[in-house]
Formats: C-alpha cells, structure tokens, sequence
C-alpha cells in the first residue's frame, strides 16, 4: 500500500493536494490561472493522483471541491477533462464533494455526469 | 447542458454515411475503406466530446460573467450610497483608487478653512418639533452644501447646524486661489441665507437665519486621524483653531476673516478691521476683519455675473429686519455696478 503519498502545490490564493489515503485529490481556494499551461501542474497531480489510486486498485478517486470558492473558464475545462480521462480509463470510480454555498457549483458541477454518468455527485 | 453548437446538418451526413457504409467498414472492400469509416467514428466521437466541453466551458463562464455583473451592481449601488457620506473630492479620490485609508497617512498643506454656525440654533432645536427641525436643517445645510462643491470646497464635517470646509487639499493647489474660492462662496452663502428665510419661515420657526462666518488660511496638518477600524479624513492644527474662533467672533449674518486670508483676496472685499485675537496654542496675535461686501467688479458677488456679452443680474427679495449688512452691501455693489453698466451701454 502506498498510502502516505501526498502531493501538495500551494499558493497564497489556492491550495491543491491529494492524499492517498483518503483517496482524496482537494482543490481549495480561488483558481484563476491563465490558460492550460498555467494549470499543468494541477493537471499533472491529478493525473498522478489517478495513476496512483489505479495502481492499488482502489475503486474511487475523490474530487474534494468543497472549499474552491472560484474557478475560472481555463479551471472547469480542466476538471472536466480529467472527468472525460477517467471515464475512458474505466477502472476507476469517480465522486466530487461540493458546496451549494459556492455559487457556481451547482450547475457546473452536475454537468460532470454529461462526461461520466457513473459519476456520484454530491453537493453539501 | 444546452443543445449542441455543432451544425446538426454535418452530424447527420457522417451519421448517413455510416449507415450506408456499416458501422464496421464491412461493405468496403479494402482495408484503407474500412480504416476510413473507423477514423470517422471516431473523429464523431471526438467531436461529440469536444462539444460537451465547449458547451461546459460556455456554461460556466457565462455563469460566471452574469455573477460578475451582479456584483458589479452592487458594488455600485454601495458606491452611491458612500457618495453621499463623503465629499465629492475625496469620494473621487477614494473611487479612484489614489487615496489611502491607512490611519496616519497625513500630509501638510496651505490650506483656506471655513466654519459657519446658526445663530441661535440650539434654542431653536428646543422650541420645534423634531421633524420640523430636521426639515429646517437639511435644507440648510442642503443649500450650503451645493453652494460648497459648486466653488470647490470639500465639507469635512457637519456638527448640527455647523460646518467645516476646507480648499486646497488638492496636489498643488495655489493658496490664494483657495482663499478666493473659499471667500466667493461665504459671500454666496450669506446671500442664500436671504432666499432661504421663507422657506425658514415656512416652517413655523419665529427665529430669522442668521450664520456667522469664519475663514483662515494657513498651513494645516490633512490627511487621516483614527484608529486602525475607523478613519476620518480631517484638517487639524493652529490654524484651524483660528478660523473656528473667528466664526465666534462674526457678527450675526457676517464674515469675520484672518489678515492672512485678507492679504490673499485684497481686491475681492471691503472689509473693517476689527482688532486682533489671542487664540490659544498660537504664538501670536491674530489680525481679524469683518467683511462689509464683495467689491465689483469681482468674481465673489453673487448676485451678479459679467460677462463678455453683459451682466447676469439674480433677482433680489428681501425682509428688511432680516438683511444684515454683509448682505446689504453685496446687493448694493452689484445694483450699483449694474446701473453703471447700463449707463455705459447708453452712452
């Protein structure tokens, strides 16, 4: 098992991690980076976050998007690529935490079934 | 999510062509035909995907700008409401953006200070009503207000019936220019106290409008004074304390002035010196003089304008028990340099 794997990318506007043993990659704050390249590195720990969970058959990946008070256009196109990826990939659940005190979660995140049905959404 | 962006038309030729070809390329009979067919499924599979995000994205984004703009609304409805409690100076300067309200930003300046008081005012608010007195003095300190910003000022405060007003918190500002400016709108005032008796009367108040009138200049501390929470942008110093005490010292109706703001507008009034004043915490004694009338031809006489084409004269209604000398003397500069002016045109 290799639960102690932790990644951490933090700036003082946002804070991105994932912890193994929760299963748990959180996004927490606000994310207004410009464009793809800019958020690379978030694609690049989800990723890893996603390989890693496949590689001890864990059966789910938890998004935790509870505390991401914003994302902007470039962010959302990330997280839904990263849905569609999943689905593809087939071996692995997905469900993402949210909060319906952070107005745009409600729409944007119940357009993530449109990518992967099986996805479990819930909104706190 | 809303409806697909893809032309509906383009999907359905692809769709048609698989139908006609088989789904699995069989009815070719060559392997780059059936390569064909697998490489369109899947470019409709990619476009499929492709418009979900783009209709996503759209989504989101949308919502975003539409929560943007609400915001934005707000934010703008907040500003209103805070034009109100500020100067129009310092609102400009806040709105955009140069002001600092970190307490202890402070800065000296050569600055023209006013204060004005209602001359009996505090029994007055003991005789009337609440709601009558809150009329009387909003449309007072309404009219006074107007008058202020029209000639540049900036209100620093109201206390009851008085004001604070100050000229030349503006970067460069030339001191005698605030001096006049600041002269041209006591004159005005006083003027506006004349129109304002009626409605005064209107209101049931026995007691006529009468404001005494200060102005000093000098060099004052600006800037903010307050604690770390609460901030109030104000004018502080010796200099201050002077223009206070000569709005004491005015007669009712009139303009008590310092020799220093004097020397600045020498040519805009008459005046009748009135001694000197010992004001506590400054070194020396303070010349003072009331204002008798705004000499023509001048920029500070209110009730008349030249101009390149004529005159401009306002009409004049008054109560002979209420007009006090300052304002007498006005009118009368500006009646006389009418008639003047009009015997010039004659000739």
């Amino acid at each position: 098992m290799q639960d102690n794997i932790e990644q951490r990318i933090q700036t003082p506007d946002f804070t991105v991690y994932f912890e193994a043993s929760k299963q748990t990659v959180a996004l927490i704050g606000s994310l207004r980076l410009n464009a793809a390249p800019e958020y690379a590195p978030i694609s690049q720990l989800m990723a890893h976050a996603l390989e890693a969970l496949v590689a001890v058959g864990k059966p789910v990946l938890i998004i935790d998007v509870r505390e991401l008070k914003f994302l902007n256009s470039s962010g959302i196109n990330l997280l839904y690529q990263f849905v569609l990826k999943v689905r593809k990939q087939g071996d692995i659940g997905l469900t993402v935490l949210g909060s319906s005190s952070n107005a745009w979660q409600s729409k944007s995140l119940a357009n993530m079934t449109k990518f992967m049905p099986a996805l479990q959404l819930e909104i706190a | 999510m809303t409806n697909s962006q893809l032309d509906p038309g383009l999907r359905e030729r692809a769709v048609g062509f698989l139908d006609k070809f088989g789904t699995d390329g069989t009815l070719f009979e060559n392997a780059d035909g059936k390569a064909c067919v697998e490489l369109i499924i899947e470019l409709l599979a990619a476009i499929d995907e492709f418009d979900l995000l783009h209709t996503g994205v759209l989504e989101h984004s949308t919502e975003l700008e539409n929560e943007l703009e609400q915001k934005n609304q707000a934010v703008e409805q907040i500003a209103q409401n805070m034009r109100r409690y500020l100067s129009k100076s310092l609102y400009q300067r806040i709105a955009g953006g140069s002001h600092s309200a970190q307490a202890g930003a402070t800065t000296r300046r050569n600055l023209s200070i006013f204060f004005s008081d209602i001359v009996g005012f505090t029994e007055l608010t003991d005789t009337v009503e609440p709601e009558t007195l809150s009329q009387v003095l909003n449309t007072y300190l309404g009219a006074m207000t107007e008058i202020c910003e029209r000639h540049g000022g900036t209100v620093d405060k109201f206390i009851g019936d008085a004001i604070m007003i100050f000229f030349g918190d503006e970067e460069h500002s030339d001191p005698a220019k605030s001096a006049r400016a600041c002269i041209s709108m006591a004159l005005e005032m006083q003027s506006a106290t004349g129109a304002l008796q009626s409605t005064w009367a209107k209101f049931g108040t026995q007691l006529g409008l009468r404001v005494r009138m200060g102005v000093n200049s000098g060099y004052c501390t600006i800037g903010n004074f307050g604690s770390g929470e609460r901030v109030a942008y104000t004018v502080v110093g010796g200099n201050v304390n002077v223009a206070s005490r000569l709005e004491h010292q005015a007669e009712p109706g009139g303009i008590c002035i310092s020799g220093s703001t004097f020397a600045l507008v020498r040519d805009l009034v008459d005046v009748r010196p009135m001694g000197s004043l010992n004001v506590k915490g400054v070194a020396h004694p303070v010349e003072t003089f009331a204002v008798v009338g705004a000499k023509i031809p001048s920029e500070s006489n209110p009730w008349l304008q030249l101009n390149d084409h004529g005159f401009t004269l306002r009409s004049m209604s008054v109560q002979n028990k209420m007009l006090s000398e300052i304002q007498r003397q006005t009118m009368r500069a500006a009646l006389v340099a009418a008639l003047e002016k009009l015997e010039d045109i004659a000739a």
